[in-house]
C-alpha cells in the first residue's frame, strides 16, 4: 500500500488534535462539513493506522469520507509547528491506495477516463482547448516564455486567458502557447491515480522543451504546484522555472514595464489559493497583493489570511464529486469576505474563482463581486 | 438490536449527528496516552441537554453504557469507551450562552473550547484562568469534569473547578438540573457558594460518571497585567523552600504560575538544572512590581539563579504563548504519556528522587531522551509530571509498565493522583483505589443511587 511508505509519520502522530481546528476558529474544510473525528487529520491517522495494522479495510463509505476534504493543506499548516507530519503526503497515498483498489467517487472515475481520452479534467475535447484565442490572433509555439494555460480557464473561464495575453503584452512580453499542451495532472494526483499524472508530466514536460522556453507561466496555482513541486518528483529536474503569473506581473511591475493607466479606486479583498500558499516555501502571498497594490485598489484583508486562508472548497476533487459541499464550504469565506466590506472579491485562481461564483450565485443576498486579479489588471490597462 | 438503537438515536441527533461506522469509531480510539485502542457502538454528537438527556433515557432503557468525550486529549484514557456503548462527542455544544461584565461571569456550553471562550473574554477585556494547556482544543466541561490542572493560574488559584459557579448536568436518569439554588429562581450563579451543601463541587471531579455536564458558569477576571521570570534551581529541596514562602500569604500567592521542569533534552529550555518559570500579574504595576521583587528575592533566597525571563515569557505569553500556540515541538518526536498528580509542599524532592531512580537510573530513559519531570506550585503543594515520549506500537507496552511501576512507588509515599480514570486499571487507578477506603465506598453509593443502572461512564472511575 501506499500509505505504508509513511508507517513511522503515522505512528508519530502525538493526537494532540489541533489539526481539526478548535471549534472556534475552524480551520479544516472537511471536519466543517464532518463534524466527526475522522474528518481531521488526528483522525486520518488513527485509521491509517488502523488499516496499516490489518484492523480496518478501505471501503467505499471510507473513500468517501477521505474523498470529502479539499487537500488544502490547512491540517499541515498547523502541524508544522506540532508534530511535522506530512499530512497532505499521507493522504494523498491514502488516495492512491483508494484509486488502485477502485474505490475512487463515480466522477473522479470520468474524470480520469477524460484526462486519458481527452487530456483534461472537463470532458471537454482536447481540439476545443484553444477556442479561447481570439480569432486571427496568433501566438508563437516557441518563446523564451511560455503560458502553460491549464484547463480550466481555457475551458471554463476563457476571458481569463485572453486578460493574461493581453496584461503580458502590454508589459512586452509574448508569450508561447502550444496547443499540444495536456491536462497538468494535478487533478490526477490528487484523486490518487499516479500513474496517469506521470505520463501527463512527461508529455508536458516534452511539449514545454520544444518550445525553447527558460520560464513557463501559469495562472492556475493547481498547475503551478504541480508543475513546480510534482514534476521534479514524477520527471527528474525541469529544464525550466515555474511562475505564477502574479509573480510574473510583479517582476514587470518592479521593472517598470507593466503601467495601468488608471487606478481602480475600489475596495476590494484578496483570497489566498491554497496551491500558492500553503503548498509552497516560499509562498506566493505578497505578489498578487502587490499587483493589486500597482493597480490602485484599496486592499482590505480578510481577518483570515495567507496560510491562515479559509480554503475556497474547490481543491482535492472536492468540487467534481461533491459540489455542493464545495460551496458550502465557500460560502463561509463569501461571508468572511462581505465582513470587510469590499465590493470585490478578488482571487488569482480559476478554480477559486469558479467555486466562489457559485457561493455567490447560491447566496441570492450576497452582494459582493467575485473577480480574478487578472480581470482587475485589465480593467486598469483598459482604463 | 444495534440497528433499532442507530434507528432510536438516529431520530434524536439527526443522521448527520450519529454514525457506527468502522472508520469514524475509529477515529476515536485514542487520546493522547499509551492506552490501549477503546472502540464504541455509535459515536452521537448531540447539540441541546434535551438530546442529552433522551439519548441517556434509552441508554437506560436499553442499559447502554455512555462515554463523554470533550476535546479527547486527556493523557489518561478519560472519555474512552470501555465497554462499547454510546460516546458523546460533546463538541458540537460549544456556545458562549453569557458573558456578564457586570457581574464577572461566563456561561458556556460544556463543549466550549478555552479558546473560544478565552477569545470572547479578551473582546470585553476580561480573562478566564486557569486553564488547561491543551486549551486550544481541549473543552470547559471536560476539564471541569476531571479537575484538569493547568499549569496556567494554578499557582494562584489551585486546579479547575474553584471558580465554577453552577453547572447544568443530565443525571444518570436522564433529569435535567441545575447545581445552584439561585438558577431556579432566575438569576444565574453569580457566587461560588448555593444554599445548604455545596452540589455543584459534588460532580466536579466526577469523570462524568454522576452526571453530563451540558453548560458551565465561570468566574472570569479583569485582565491584570502580567510579567515574566526564569530560575534555575540546582535541587527539589531548594525549589521547595521557594514553594513555600511564595504560597505561604494564603489567598494572595505570589504567582500566577509557577513551573518547574527538568526536562528531556528535546524540549530543555534553560541548560542544565531545574528549569522554574513564573508568571507574576497584578491589577496595579505597584502590586506587579511588589510581586515581582517578592518573587526574585524568595527564589535568589531559596537558591533559585536568575536567568532570562524570555524562556518564561515564550512559555506564558497571556496572548501569544507557547501554550496557545499549540505546543510547539512538543510532539515532534511522538505521542507522550503521563504519570501525573499531586504532592504536599516538602515532599516534591522524595518523588524526584523516585523518579530518577526507577526512569532515569533503572530504566535509562533521559539517556534515550524520552522522559522528563516537571510540574507546577499549587496552594501548599505541587503539581507533578512524569512524561515519556514513545514511539507507537513498538514501545507503548514498555511505557506503560514503566509507568505503572513509577505510580505504584508513588502511591506508596501518598502520591495523590490527577485522575482514577483510565489505562484499564493501569498507572494511578490500579495503585489508588485499594487505598481510598471509606472515601471510595461512599464515592460508590453516590453513584449507585444516581446510577442505578450503571450506565454513565461505567468503569471509568468507579468499579
Amino acid at each position: 500500500m501506499h500509505v505504508s511508505k509513511y508507517y513511522e509519520d503515522i505512528w508519530r502522530c502525538g493526537r494532540c488534535a489541533y489539526c481539526g481546528g478548535s471549534w472556534d476558529d475552524d480551520c479544516c474544510p472537511s471536519r466543517f462539513l464532518n463534524g466527526f473525528q475522522s474528518a481531521t487529520g488526528k483522525g486520518k491517522m488513527l485509521i491509517a493506522r488502523a488499516i496499516m495494522s490489518g484492523q480496518l479495510e478501505y471501503s467505499s463509505p471510507l473513500a468517501e469520507n477521505l474523498y470529502k476534504c479539499s487537500l488544502c493543506g490547512a491540517c499541515e499548516d498547523i502541524c508544522n509547528v506540532l508534530g511535522k507530519l506530512p499530512l497532505l503526503d499521507i493522504l494523498h497515498s491514502m488516495r492512491a491506495d483508494l484509486f488502485e483498489a477502485g474505490l475512487t467517487m463515480p466522477r473522479h472515475k470520468e474524470i480520469v477516463a477524460s484526462c486519458k481520452e481527452n487530456h483534461n479534467p472537463y470532458l471537454e475535447r482536447h481540439e476545443d482547448k484553444m477556442r479561447w484565442l481570439p480569432k486571427g490572433k496568433v501566438l508563437s509555439r516557441k518563446g523564451d516564455v511560455h503560458f502553460f494555460m491549464g484547463c480550466t480557464a481555457p475551458y471554463k473561464n476563457p476571458e481569463l486567458c485572453r486578460a493574461l495575453i493581453r496584461t503580458t503584452e502590454a508589459a512586452g512580453v509574448r508569450v508561447a502557447v502550444t496547443p499540444e499542451e495536456w491536462c497538468c495532472g494535478s487533478v490526477m494526483l490528487r484523486i490518487g491515480a499516479r500513474d496517469l499524472a506521470e505520463d501527463l508530466a512527461k508529455h508536458n514536460v516534452e511539449a514545454i522543451e520544444q518550445s525553447g522556453a527558460s520560464t513557463v507561466v501559469t495562472h492556475c496555482p493547481g498547475c503551478y504546484d504541480t508543475l513546480k513541486s510534482d514534476y521534479p518528483r514524477l520527471v527528474g529536474d525541469l529544464p525550466f522555472k515555474v511562475l505564477h503569473i502574479t509573480e510574473l506581473m510583479r517582476n514587470l511591475i518592479d521593472e517598470n514595464k507593466l503601467r495601468f493607466k488608471s487606478e481602480v479606486e475600489e475596495r476590494v479583498t484578496y483570497h489566498d489559493p491554497c496551491h500558492l500558499g500553503r503548498f509552497h516555501h516560499p509562498s506566493v502571498y505578497d505578489d498578487a497583493r502587490a499587483v493589486l497594490e500597482a493597480i490602485g485598489v484599496k486592499l482590505i484583508e480578510m481577518e483570515r489570511t495567507r496560510e491562515k486562508s479559509w480554503c475556497c472548497g474547490a481543491g482535492g476533487g472536492l468540487k467534481s464529486a461533491f459540489p455542493n459541499l464545495a460551496v458550502k464550504v465557500a460560502k463561509r469565506r463569501i461571508a468572511e469576505a462581505e465582513e470587510t466590506g469590499a465590493k470585490y472579491l478578488v482571487t488569482a485562481c480559476p478554480f477559486c474563482l469558479r467555486n466562489l461564483k457559485d457561493a455567490v450565485e447560491a447566496t441570492p443576498s450576497t452582494k459582493i463581486e467575485v473577480l480574478d486579479v487578472l480581470e482587475l489588471a485589465s480593467w486598469a490597462l483598459d482604463s | 438490536m444495534h440497528t433499532y438503537i442507530h434507528r432510536v438515536l438516529e431520530n434524536i441527533v439527526g443522521p448527520e449527528n450519529i454514525t457506527d461506522k468502522d472508520f469514524d469509531i475509529e477515529a476515536y480510539t485514542r487520546d493522547l496516552g499509551a492506552g490501549d485502542e477503546k472502540r464504541a457502538s455509535f459515536v452521537v454528537r448531540p447539540n441541546t441537554n434535551e438530546q442529552v438527556s433522551t439519548i441517556v433515557h434509552v441508554a437506560n432503557r436499553y442499559r447502554i453504557p455512555i462515554y463523554v468525550r470533550g476535546g479527547g486529549t486527556t493523557h489518561h484514557g478519560a472519555g474512552q469507551p470501555i465497554q462499547g456503548g454510546i460516546l458523546l462527542d460533546m463538541t458540537r455544544m460549544n456556545k458562549i450562552i453569557e458573558i456578564d461584565e457586570e457581574n464577572l461571569t461566563a456561561t458556556v456550553e460544556a463543549g466550549c473550547t478555552w479558546y473560544k471562550l478565552y477569545k470572547a473574554l479578551k473582546e470585553v477585556g476580561l480573562a478566564h484562568d486557569p486553564r488547561e494547556q491543551g486549551g486550544r482544543v481541549g473543552t470547559v466541561g471536560a476539564s471541569i469534569a476531571k479537575i484538569g490542572s493547568g499549569p496556567i493560574g494554578v499557582s494562584k488559584r489551585g486546579r479547575l473547578g474553584w471558580d465554577v459557579l453552577g453547572l447544568e448536568v443530565v443525571l444518570p436518569t436522564g433529569e435535567i438540573t441545575k447545581t445552584a439554588a439561585v438558577e431556579y429562581m432566575g438569576t444565574r450563579p453569580f457566587e461560588n457558594r448555593g444554599i445548604g451543601p455545596d452540589i455543584t463541587h459534588f460532580f466536579i471531579g466526577s469523570m462524568g460518571e454522576l452526571g453530563i455536564f451540558t453548560e458551565v458558569t465561570l468566574r472570569v477576571s479583569p485582565i491584570p497585567h502580567d510579567d515574566y521570570l526564569y530560575f534555575n534551581f540546582t535541587n527539589y529541596k531548594d525549589l521547595e523552600k521557594a514553594g513555600d514562602a511564595l504560597s505561604r500569604p494564603v489567598g494572595d500567592e505570589l504567582v500566577f504560575t509557577l513551573q518547574h521542569d527538568v526536562s528531556a533534552p528535546w524540549i530543555r529550555k534553560g541548560g542544565t538544572g531545574i528549569d522554574v518559570e513564573a508568571w507574576i500579574c497584578g491589577y496595579s504595576m505597584e502590586e506587579l512590581e511588589f510581586r515581582r521583587r517578592k518573587v526574585r528575592e524568595i527564589c535568589v533566597e531559596a537558591g533559585g539563579k536568575e536567568g532570562d525571563p524570555d524562556i518564561a515569557e515564550k512559555i506564558f505569553h497571556r496572548h501569544e504563548g507557547y501554550h496557545w500556540k499549540g505546543l510547539p515541538d512538543y510532539f515532534t518526536k511522538g505521542p507522550v504519556d503521563y504519570v501525573s498528580g499531586y504532592c504536599p509542599l516538602y515532599s516534591l524532592h522524595e518523588y524526584y528522587d523516585l523518579y530518577s531512580k526507577i526512569v532515569i537510573k533503572k530504566h535509562r530513559m533521559e539517556a534515550e531522551g524520552k522522559t522528563g519531570f516537571g510540574g507546577w506550585l499549587i496552594p501548599r503543594g505541587w503539581g507533578i509530571y512524569v512524561e515519556f515520549v514513545y514511539t507507537d506500537p513498538e514501545e507503548r507496552s514498555k511505557i506503560l509498565e514503566i509507568g505503572d511501576e513509577l505510580a505504584k512507588n508513588f502511591c506508596k509515599i501518598g502520591f495523590l493522583p490527577e485522575q482514577l480514570g483510565g489505562h484499564q486499571g493501569l498507572h494511578m487507578a490500579r495503585h489508588s483505589i485499594p487505598r481510598l477506603g471509606p472515601w471510595y465506598e461512599l464515592t460508590k453509593r453516590f453513584k449507585r443511587m444516581l446510577d442505578p443502572n450503571n450506565i454513565l461512564n461505567p468503569g471509568l472511575m468507579i468499579r
